[in-house]
């Protein structure tokens, strides 16, 4: 069952800290068509993002200011309209521990850096496709 | 002058002449120190500037790059916004990206990359070991396979920050034909921790795994390095290396490669070589005492659980948690009992850790 | 009255040998500190130190965070700590019997839950009532215990430590998020390192948004700013030269990175001194040499954690006058080390530097300024004494001072605002016309305490730290 190929407005949250990680994230995934990408720098303007809007899947990155995005991801699943949202954590070379973790949590899939935007991007849309 | 009353004079331990010599050595601290305070206040309005020149430069390329990174626009487009003059910021500017892609876009960013990377090359002969460094690093980075011979040439540097960096970045372009020379070179880095050392050549990955057998099986070589190979094919769970790791075994003194090579065992062993296992659970050595419980907690047989129980009251806290874990693995219920009326100094930590399960482990 | 002669001149032939070997230490380590901060800046701009750590060698650390009645401060400073940018550590926070609310606070803001840990060292402390863990944060855990002091929490974060190496942080301090990158890296550079210790600055007047240090300023307050130039000093300069040495006696508890094995086989943190920091360097030197090992420790500038300083007067007459203790009891443990050649660089040079012209230095400068007074009104004077004396208590030190704010500038300009940095340079006038001296006659009481015997013992006294 396969969802409709029309463009739909996805809102996508990326917690990213690294200016220039993001700007390529964003960038690469604002060029699909119907996404906007939501950017927070620190978990708690992530967490606001999440009340305020309503998204279509989640980019975490683990290493974040004021709140991690292992928490994050926690809070998420406990919103009831996010419970199944399409999330992928962003991890660093020899976080293996935060990788498991965040299976255990409800994350869906998770890519390490230094990674590929084309992959990131390619990754998240066969999740979005799943839904 | 000096103060004509005798009495007075004794007061003062200090004379005109010494009061001059004195006196011109603080003018001279002083001076020094002004010239410095000049120098930090010129150095911030030069900073300041090359603030405002990086920003400048980030504005114009950054909408380019990003075009460029995903498909949109060619190369030559960035290239030709790039000045000249401006090629080593460029370099440097690739860089920042180049530390956080991997994948298709590493070679959009080599190709980026290529027509700047010779003159940057020279560097690589320069006298400052910094510049050596960050030219290693450039090419490295981003010059894919081309700067190879460079790169191998590189590791023969006399300063280990160059070494360094070549080897991780040979990595990445090797041929098989240089892991001997990678492992070489690196072995020479003597300071470095085995952790440190072990992870650079990790990136070799598992297809080098025959080099480091080879290393571990030379009893030639040093121990660090072999301790070193030995770190390295427990990451890879090179499963050929038990053959390797119980020869070893047989006739190796140091510590940490003992250590080293039972965490190969730890990781990739099988029945066959807990004889040699169980042997060295008694070594003098806690470390290697540490490991062999910590096999035996995990891999274990019904007869290794006496022993285990006896670790219990190793005089080395470590050695003790191996054995307390091995023991709640075992899930055996009569053992509860058995320590709890056992006079061992740690039995009622190691019940309420059996009964609650220690999340720490 | 020619005995009375006698005494004065003694006194000032003390004082100014006093101040030339000080100022004669204070310029060469000048010195030594500009040529290692040069090379040692221009290397970290030139190179990622991210990437050699983070790459996987990266060794797990354990934060060890005592913490007495911090009910305050305590979940926001904990919340930062948990977000550092560092593939694999945990946070040990130690209640040392907080009679506040510290417990409970921490309890609801991190879902904590009684857990059990096996130890893995038995250093002995006062009784642990319970060890929790964090159900929200798998890298937190906390140890509840008794009242035993600073070291004595510190020894028992130790006994659950696990990880290779472990820092001491104070509980309201701010560690920047890459401190543990940077702290970590002379440990994997040179595997004789067993202990680091990165530079702590003055966050007064900075801002700093939830846990984490923004906009970096210069206090209003006057006594804050002579302590930035204060830290300044005594970091940026006299640190980095005795590191270069290999003679360092002090590691911030503050902030410092240890090699969690050696430390407990030297017997974890002594309880009977105020100064457990330092007590604890100068005695794994000793023990290391005492075993043929040559240890390193070393001072990396790169690495920051942020802590507040006192803006009272009597605070940080209190401060002072603990520190002088410290120093002089971590000292005294240890005599056999003053001028020993068995020791190295720590024997011959920095120990007898801290004991006489640190320990006693504050004894000589002021009793040089009572004779400087006596001099001068008994009119037993001379214009190039005055003069040699003026130029070796106040110059000397502006001169020296306004290098040490120039060094900042010239390696990590941390103070973004050109303003904030001429308050510096103005400061580093104005910390020799007095404030300097003010700080000696409060290290002259502390001398005099530990003289007279009289020793803190902070296990008997329900005090913070």
């Amino acid at each position: 069952m396969s969802a409709p190929s029309r463009p739909q407005d996805r809102r996508i949250l990326l917690a990213e800290d690294d200016p220039v990680t993001a700007r390529l994230v964003v960038h690469r995934l604002s060029r699909e068509p119907g996404v906007t990408v939501l950017h927070a720098a620190d978990g708690e303007t992530a967490l606001a993002i999440a009340r305020q809007e309503t998204l279509s899947a989640a980019i975490l990155d683990i290493r974040l200011p004021v709140f991690d995005g292992l928490y994050i991801l926690g809070a998420l699943r406990q919103d009831e309209r996010y419970t199944r949202l399409p999330v992928m954590m962003l991890t660093s070379l020899g976080s293996e521990a935060d990788v498991i973790r965040g299976f255990e949590m409800g994350a869906d899939d998770y890519i390490v850096k230094p990674f590929s935007p084309a992959e990131l991007v390619a990754r998240l849309q066969r999740l979005l496709a799943r839904r | 002058m000096t103060p004509a009353d005798p009495l007075a004079a004794q007061a003062v331990p200090i004379g005109d002449r010494g009061f001059l010599i004195l006196a011109a050595f603080i003018g001279l601290v002083t001076l020094c120190a002004v010239g410095f305070v000049l120098a930090s206040l010129m150095l911030r309005g030069r900073n300041n500037r090359i603030a405002r020149q990086w920003a400048a430069l980030e504005a114009r390329w950054d909408p380019v790059m990003l075009e460029v990174l995903a498909g949109a626009a060619d190369p030559a487009v960035l290239h030709a916004i790039v000045r000249s003059g401006e090629h080593t910021w460029f370099v440097e500017y690739l860089l920042r990206y180049g530390r956080r892609i991997r994948g298709p876009e590493r070679a959009l960013l080599s190709t980026l990359a290529m027509p700047y990377l010779y003159a940057v090359s020279g560097d690589l002969g320069h006298p400052s070991v910094e510049r050596r460094a960050r030219a290693a690093q450039s090419v490295g980075d981003l010059g894919g396979g081309a700067y190879r011979a460079e790169l191998l040439a590189a590791l023969e540097d006399r300063a280990p920050l160059v070494v360094m960096i070549a080897a991780v970045a040979l990595s990445r372009v090797y041929r098989p034909d240089d892991v001997r020379r990678v492992i070489g070179s690196v072995a020479r880095l003597g300071l470095l921790t085995n952790r440190l050392l072990a992870s650079m050549l990790q990136r070799l990955g598992p297809e080098s795994a025959w080099a480091f057998r080879e290393v571990l099986a030379d009893r030639g070589r040093p121990a660090k390095l072999r301790t070193v190979a030995a770190k390295v094919l427990a990451a890879f769970n090179d499963q050929e290396a038990g053959a390797n790791a119980v020869s070893a075994l047989t006739d190796a003194v140091d510590v940490d490669l003992r250590v080293a090579i039972l965490d190969i065992l730890q990781r990739i062993g099988s029945a066959e070589h807990l004889p040699i296992v169980r042997r060295l659970a008694g070594d003098p050595e806690p470390a290697v005492r540490g490991a062999a419980i910590r096999i035996l907690s995990r891999a274990g047989e019904e007869e290794d659980l006496d022993l285990l129980v006896g670790a219990l009251d190793d005089p080395v806290a470590w050695v003790a948690i191996h054995a307390a874990e091995g023991l709640r693995r075992s899930g055996r219920p009569e053992l509860l009992a058995r320590l709890a009326a056992a006079q061992q100094r740690r039995s009622s930590v190691i019940v309420s850790a059996m009964v609650l399960g220690d999340a720490g482990a | 009255m020619r005995a009375l002669v006698w005494v004065v001149w003694a006194v000032n032939v003390a004082t100014l040998t006093y101040f030339t070997l000080l100022a004669s230490f204070y310029l060469v380590s000048s010195l030594l500190a500009f040529r290692f901060l040069r090379r040692y800046s221009t290397r970290l701009k030139s190179l990622d130190v991210e990437s050699l750590v983070t790459s996987g060698a990266a060794p797990p650390v354990a934060l060890v965070v005592p913490a007495f009645n911090e009910e305050r401060s305590c979940v926001e400073s904990v919340r930062a700590l948990l977000t550092l940018n560092y593939p694999e550590y945990e946070v040990l926070v130690v209640n040392d019997g907080s009679t506040d609310r510290t417990m409970e606070v921490l309890t609801e803001a991190f879902g904590l839950a009684r857990a059990t840990r096996l130890p893995s060292a038995e250093l002995p402390t006062q009784p642990v009532r319970r060890i929790l863990h964090s159900t929200l944060h798998p890298n937190l855990w906390v140890v509840d215990k008794e009242n035993g002091g600073k070291s004595d929490a510190l020894n028992a974060g130790l006994n659950i430590c696990r990880a290779p190496l472990f820092c001491t942080i104070d509980a309201d301090s701010i560690l920047e998020p890459d401190a543990l990158v940077r702290a970590t890296r002379p440990f994997l550079e040179d595997d004789r390192m067993i202990a680091v210790g990165g530079i702590v600055r003055v966050v007064n007047g900075s801002t700093v948004d939830r846990g984490r240090v923004r906009n970096v300023r210069l206090s209003n307050n006057l006594l804050a700013r002579l302590q930035v130039v204060e830290y300044l000093r005594a970091f940026l300069s006299a640190r980095v030269a005795w590191s270069e040495l290999n003679a360092s006696l002090i590691v911030s508890g503050a902030f410092g990175l240890f090699r969690r094995d050696v430390v407990v086989e030297a017997g974890g943190y002594s309880t009977g001194t105020v100064g457990e920091d330092m007590e604890l360097v100068v005695r794994l030197h000793r023990v290391c040499r005492d075993r043929g090992l040559v240890p390193r420790v070393v001072f990396v500038p790169d690495p920051v954690a942020w802590t507040e300083c006192p803006e009272t007067l009597a605070g940080l007459a209190r401060q002072r006058n603990r520190w002088q203790r410290g120093l002089l009891e971590s000292l005294s443990t240890h005599l056999g080390m003053f001028g020993n050649p068995r020791y190295g660089t720590v024997g011959l040079l920095a120990f007898p530097y801290f004991l006489l012209l640190e320990g006693l230095g504050p004894l000589i400068e002021i009793a040089g300024y009572a004779a400087f007074a006596i001099t001068l009104v008994a009119g037993l004077w001379s214009p190039a004494f005055v003069a040699s004396f003026l130029l070796l208590a106040v110059i000397v030190g502006i001169a020296l001072s306004a290098a040490a704010v120039a060094l900042e500038e010239l390696t990590f300009r941390r103070y973004p605002r050109w303003v904030d940095l001429l308050r510096l340079f103005s400061a580093a006038v104005v910390e020799n016309l007095g404030y300097r001296q003010l700080n000696q006659w409060w290290r002259l009481q502390g001398t005099i305490a530990v003289l007279r015997g009289v020793r803190h013992w902070g296990a008997q006294q329900r005090q913070g730290f």
